[in-house]
């Protein structure tokens, strides 16, 4: 039934031939037209999961503060603090900002700076643009300023004071690529200038990375594509030596090819990273099936009587061989149908397609065209005509008795091979790291590389929180986080609102703390409101922020070691979830056990704080073996609450008194007093009321309504109790802040020498002592509480992301996608082979060549460090689907020849060598060129595909010659002889 | 009729022509005003009141559409010897209820946050920044003086305004690479100003002032919308209610004046 079918499929393939051709050529026209405008896609989140809830929070998160907008220069100069150098980052600036699709530019020369000044602040440009200085004096004061300040230092200027960043951010409607391009190219103008003081500018970030991108694949896929070709039809010229044989397999697989392309454009689908090594694995694998159907042609026809019955034979035949290995080659490529990664499972899917599209020419237009063309008489007749084919047919005369004479030896080495591999297992390492898949002389890693060095981090780890942003106690627990953050050993410079926020109260109120108000945070917030920064991390209308930082390596198993410390932190707290109480509204006994919870708060911060200042000093391990340091600094923050009031002494009087008096004589005072003396009967009355540490508005004002009435002096009650509230502030605030400075003493005391000379340290520690005078303080949700009342509940969302927490995702599933599509591609081309030789026997033997590649995949993998990536990760499934077509050609020959020499096996074996034998040669050795084609790639793990799949094929071609008819032999090959 | 008069007619009606042609020609000359005049009378009509007080609502517009809102109260005085006194305050929401701003020059301003109860100096060299996270800089909220700062020619004129374009006079301090203006004939108001980025030279903002009324015989826009053209952020501003030439003293614009409530 079945040879009816094929040889009546022969026929019409025969009568329609030149139908078939125009069908071909016309179909490849229409598709070439299409994938004339397929277009790159060069964005690496295409990369990540569909579908996939970290994988949703990281685009989302990266659209939401339009991470792939942001460019980062740096440039690298013997010293940015000189006139001409600043002069010339101010040159880039200006030349960036001129270019149309950018949105705004932040760099040294136009980024904006908050002094201190008396009694208030001053805003300005750290560097006046249009009055950069020239006074080496005035340059080094400036040095020293902007490196001491942390919001420049380490963020936008390297702590060696040579580098600089420039963050661009581009338009969102702009095209990244082609901005990018133009600010490559506007810097380039500036600095490959003679005189230019840049060393060199990098360029880092999405935009840059991703026109990037767009370069490699449109080199490889430009560049590769014709090498491949090449090396085919040098192969097919080594063999066949005829143009038929050299053109018809080729054109099969550049038909196919054009399909592919035209179909991926046609579904709307793009080409990307994985993608753009398509036409190489098509023209590679593909080319085995025209070489399968010339080389039987050869075989069958000789004359031109032969012609037309030679070409049915040859179709009845070759057809089904070549249709089942192409269907184990589709198998093998539409395992990735159940791959995380999409561009992993759409690549697969197409070049299943394209597998399809080749088999459909090979066993249509090829014959076709053999039926048009005429028969030569003078190709290679027979074996042994040419030289090659002399050393191909001696080869095969010797090495066909070869599996008969050593078959258990064979085996033995097969089985230790097998065995080396499994043991190897263990040393296969992983690799998830986008940044990993660029060579290391790219540009992106080179960038990533100097900004990690100089700048200390480069890839983002995030923390997206999801809440009333502007709540203080949100604020708060961002803070927190940040603080916590900066422990872990390689992460740099975390970055919120927090800071933004905590920096204008310093600025404005003198402390580095979170406000316990909404009114305290609305206050400072509205003051920042529209600043670049802030724009960068508070989105959707203060209702989503972002904790940043960087990390300092991109070795994939320290990334994870990050994530996981972030875990655990989420592990053993209650992230977001918080109520907050206010003390003045406790009972004694809640409020004591409120306040030691505050206190543990505010000691873990400290300790905190003291272990990322010590690993940002460079000496971590210092403070490592320190574990007494946290209830050493809990006594500290305790004696400072619990102690009682001694009574204030002189000096401290003495300051107050000043404190005073410089208030009722500013013109921020409620009341015009020119009387001196009057001004201090007033301070010593206000003075007076203080009771246990504490001034009360109520009783400065009792003490001064009678000063005020014997001194005649008329005003409105309000405007003395403001003043009133004005002077008992200005007590309090100076009581405290004497405290706190005695705490911070304290503290510091039990610290190393160098974090005594260190401003920084002992602004953020006083900023959290501060908390210990916080009226409002937050709680975690399930703190007993009693009948105490709550004052709000805050429930807030914190989540993890950025490139490592993705990472981190893919890590496990790389390979538990990797196992799934090998064991699918085994199962279902041992159902083929069981099928095949319907002997269930046959179909595990069929296999045993193919399993023993894939093993010896993993061992080379092992042994050799390549990682398992998405590339790599789909060679085995590859291996089995093009690797079993060796053995599938191998045994059909051999039955074949069985039947012919009636059971003569060494006979039967020498004519499958002879014949099939020489066309898996041609096939491996064609296939193998056009994969070792792809070292040349740009891209790390698609060289290491290509000459993995290359090692892969000659393993499994010489196993199939080897391994398979040892194997047949051994086990008398009932199944064979059905 | 005999010939003489007929021409003595006709040599009259063409002189009444040719006479009326160069009246109206004339007139019509008179009546055009040359780009610094009308830059001019922009000006004064902006600076005319000697003082206001007015009532606002802010509107804040995201990309996204959401929107917040703000009451404000500003106070203004005209300062002949210098820069203009201004003060504002918000009134709402509560949270920054009493956050108050006081402009003496550039260098003494002075912020009032009641959250701290504490008046801070701020002197700002940054003009050309967002005032207060609103699409309006500094500079938009306090320059009302186009002369001083930029050189216009007239682009267009139509029977109900004229079409300027200001660039920046060579050394002065401006935001923006040129501004268009549409200025009503009637109100000698700006009825919408294009602003340019001062880099890219491309249009950044777009002020629109509508709802003109003469308040107290003077022009006042009651609603005026900027709108970021690159970020599609827009803040709209409502006058409700204002109160010019109320004879507000100098102790208004103090320090001590500052930390009053409304």
């Amino acid at each position: 039934m079945r040879k009816f079918t094929l040889e009546k499929f022969a026929n019409w393939v025969i009568r329609f031939r030149y139908w078939i051709i125009l069908a071909t050529v016309l179909i490849t026209v229409a598709s070439g037209y299409s994938a004339r405008k397929l277009t790159i896609n060069s964005d690496l989140t295409a990369f990540l999961p569909r579908h996939d809830p970290v994988a949703e929070l990281f685009k989302e998160v990266d659209k939401t503060f339009q991470g792939a907008d942001l460019c980062v220069i740096a440039l690298e100069t013997g010293g940015i603090f000189d006139y001409a150098t600043l002069a010339e980052i101010q040159e880039i600036t200006d030349a960036i900002e001129k270019i149309p699709g950018i949105a705004s530019v932040i760099s040294l020369t136009n980024i904006i700076d908050i002094r201190k000044i008396e009694d208030g602040i001053e805003v300005g440009k750290l560097i006046d643009p249009d009055n950069i200085p020239r006074d080496p004096q005035v340059l080094s004061r400036l040095k020293e300023y902007t490196l001491s300040k942390d919001m420049y230092s380490g963020v936008i200027i390297s702590r060696d004071g040579k580098s600089t960043l420039i963050l661009a951010r581009i338009l969102v409607d702009a095209d990244e690529v082609v901005i990018a391009g133009q600010i490559e190219d506007a810097i380039g103008k500036i600095t490959s200038r003679p005189q230019s003081l840049i060393k060199k500018p990098y360029y880092a970030g999405f935009p840059f990375q991703m026109r990037y991108i767009d370069k490699i694949i449109k080199t490889d896929f430009l560049g590769l594509t014709p090498i491949t070709i090449f090396a085919v039809m040098f192969v097919l010229f080594l063999s066949f030596r005829t143009l038929r044989g050299i053109f018809l397999p080729i054109l099969t697989v550049l038909f196919a090819t054009v399909w592919t392309l035209g179909l991926i454009h046609a579904l709307g689908r793009e080409m990307n990273m994985l993608s753009s090594v398509i036409p190489v694995l098509l023209i590679a694998c593909g080319s085995a099936y025209g070489i399968h159907v010339v080389n039987r042609y050869y075989n069958e026809v000789k004359t031109s009587e032969d012609k037309i019955p030679g070409l049915i034979q040859m179709a009845k035949q070759i057809t089904v061989p070549v249709f089942l290995a192409a269907l184990t080659t589709q198998i093998g490529f539409g395992t990735f149908v159940y791959a995380s990664m999409p561009p992993v499972q759409e690549t697969g899917l197409f070049i299943a397609a394209g597998i399809g599209f080749a088999f459909l020419i090979a066993v249509t237009f090829i014959p076709a065209s053999l039926a048009v063309l005429k028969v030569r008489t003078a190709p290679v007749k027979k074996p042994g005509e040419s030289r090659m084919a002399t050393l191909v047919y001696n080869f095969f005369a010797r090495f066909s008795s070869f599996p008969v004479k050593y078959r258990w030896p064979i085996i033995v080495i097969c089985i230790i091979i097998a065995l080396v591999s499994i043991s190897g297992l263990p040393r296969l390492t992983r690799e998830v790291n986008f940044v990993e898949y660029f060579k290391p002389d790219s540009p992106v890693r080179v960038a990533e590389n100097f900004t990690r060095e100089a700048f200390g981090g480069s890839q983002p780890l995030l923390v997206d929180v999801r809440g009333d942003i502007l709540n203080p106690f949100v604020l708060k627990e961002m803070r927190r986080m940040s603080q916590y953050l900066d422990t872990i050993t390689y992460v740099c410079n975390p970055q919120s609102v927090a800071d933004l926020i905590m920096e204008a109260n310093y600025q404005l109120n003198g402390r580095y703390s979170i406000p316990d108000t909404a009114e305290g945070v609305s206050n400072l917030f509205l003051f920042l409101e529209g600043n670049e920064f802030v724009d960068l991390l508070v989105k959707r209308g203060n209702q989503e922020a972002l904790i940043q930082t960087t990390l300092s390596t991109y070795n994939t198993k320290q990334q994870l070691f990050s994530v996981a410390e972030l875990q655990k932190y989420f592990k053993d707290h209650t992230v977001g979830k918080t109520k907050v109480v206010d003390l003045e509204r406790l009972d004694p006994a809640t409020r004591e056990k409120v306040m030691v919870n505050q206190l543990d708060m505010i000691g873990e911060n400290i300790v905190n704080l003291v272990k990322a200042t010590a690993k940002k000093q460079g000496n971590p391990e210092k403070m490592e073996g320190s574990s007494s340091l946290s209830p050493k600094v809990r006594e500290i923050l305790a004696s400072g609450t619990n102690q009682p009031f001694a009574g204030l002494d002189q000096p401290q009087k003495e300051r107050l008194s000043v404190s005073l008096r410089e208030y009722l004589v500013s013109p921020q005072s409620e009341i015009e007093i020119k009387d001196g003396k009057f001004i201090d009967s007033m301070v010593v009355a206000a003075i007076g009321t203080i009771s246990n540490g504490a001034s009360d508005p109520s009783r400065v004002e009792s003490a001064l309504i009678p000063l005020f009435k014997a001194k005649k002096i008329k005003t409105s009650p309000e405007t003395i109790s403001s003043l009133t509230r004005s002077l008992s502030n200005r007590i309090q605030e100076k009581l405290n802040a004497e405290e706190i400075d005695l705490l911070g003493q304290q503290i510091i005391a039990l610290l190393p020498a160098q974090f005594k000379t260190d401003h920084n340290f002992a602004k953020y520690l006083q900023g959290y002592l501060w908390e210990i005078h916080d009226r409002r303080v937050a709680l975690p949700e399930k703190f007993p509480l009693g009948s105490a009342p709550v004052e709000s509940e805050i429930s807030a969302l914190f989540q993890e992301t950025g490139g490592p927490v993705m990472f981190n995702k893919l890590y496990p599933e790389l390979v538990n996608n990797m196992m799934q599509s090998i064991f699918l591609a085994l199962f279902l081309v041992l159902i083929l082979m069981i099928i095949q030789f319907k002997s269930f026997q046959g179909g595990l033997i069929a296999m045993a060549p193919i399993s023993l590649t894939v093993l010896t995949n993993f061992g080379i993998m092992s042994y050799f460090g390549v990682p398992v990536d998405d590339t790599t990760m789909m060679v085995s499934s590859i291996g089995i689907g093009i690797g079993i077509d060796y053995t599938i050609h191998f045994t059909s020959r051999f039955r074949e020849e069985l039947e012919k020499t009636q059971g003569n096996i060494s006979r039967a074996l020498e004519q499958t060598f002879e014949t099939t034998g020489r066309a898996i040669l041609i096939n491996a050795i064609s296939v193998t060129m056009g994969f070792i084609v792809l070292v040349f790639s740009s891209i790390v793990p698609t060289q290491r595909f290509g000459w993995l799949l290359a090692l892969l094929m000659v393993i499994s071609s010489v196993g199939s010659l080897t391994l398979l008819p040892a194997l047949l032999l051994s086990t008398k090959m009932k199944f064979i002889k059905k | 009729m005999d010939k003489t008069v007929k021409k003595q007619k006709a040599f009259f009606l063409s002189l009444v022509l040719l006479l009326s042609f160069y009246l109206l020609t004339f007139t019509r000359l008179s009546w055009a005003l040359t780009a610094d005049e009308v830059v001019d009378k922009v000006d004064t009509t902006m600076r005319e009141a000697k003082d206001s007080v007015g009532m606002s609502k802010m509107i804040l517009v995201e990309k996204d559409g959401s929107e917040r809102v703000r009451q404000i109260k500003a106070y203004f005085k005209k300062n002949p010897k210098g820069d203009d006194f201004t003060l504002t305050r918000f009134l709402s929401p509560a949270d920054v209820k009493g956050v108050s701003f006081l402009s003496l020059s550039e260098d003494e301003m002075y912020l009032y946050m009641p959250a701290f109860g504490k008046i801070r100096r701020i002197a700002s060299h940054v003009k050309h920044e967002s005032f207060m996270g609103t699409d309006f800089s500094y500079d938009d909220i306090g320059k009302t003086k186009y002369k001083d700062d930029y050189d216009s020619k007239i682009l267009e004129e139509t029977p109900a305004e004229y079409v300027l374009e200001a660039s920046p006079k060579p050394k002065a301090e401006v935001g923006y690479s040129k501004i268009k203006l549409w200025v009503s004939k009637e109100s000698w108001i700006p009825t919408k100003v294009e602003f340019y980025h001062p880099k890219k030279g491309s249009l950044l903002k777009v002020l629109t002032n509508s709802q003109v009324e003469k308040i107290q015989g003077h022009w006042t826009p009651r609603k005026m919308v900027m709108e970021n053209v690159e970020d599609k952020h827009k803040t709209v501003l409502e006058v409700t209610e204002i109160k010019y030439d109320t004879g507000l003293s100098s102790e208004v614009f103090s320090q001590r004046n500052l930390k009053q409530s409304e």
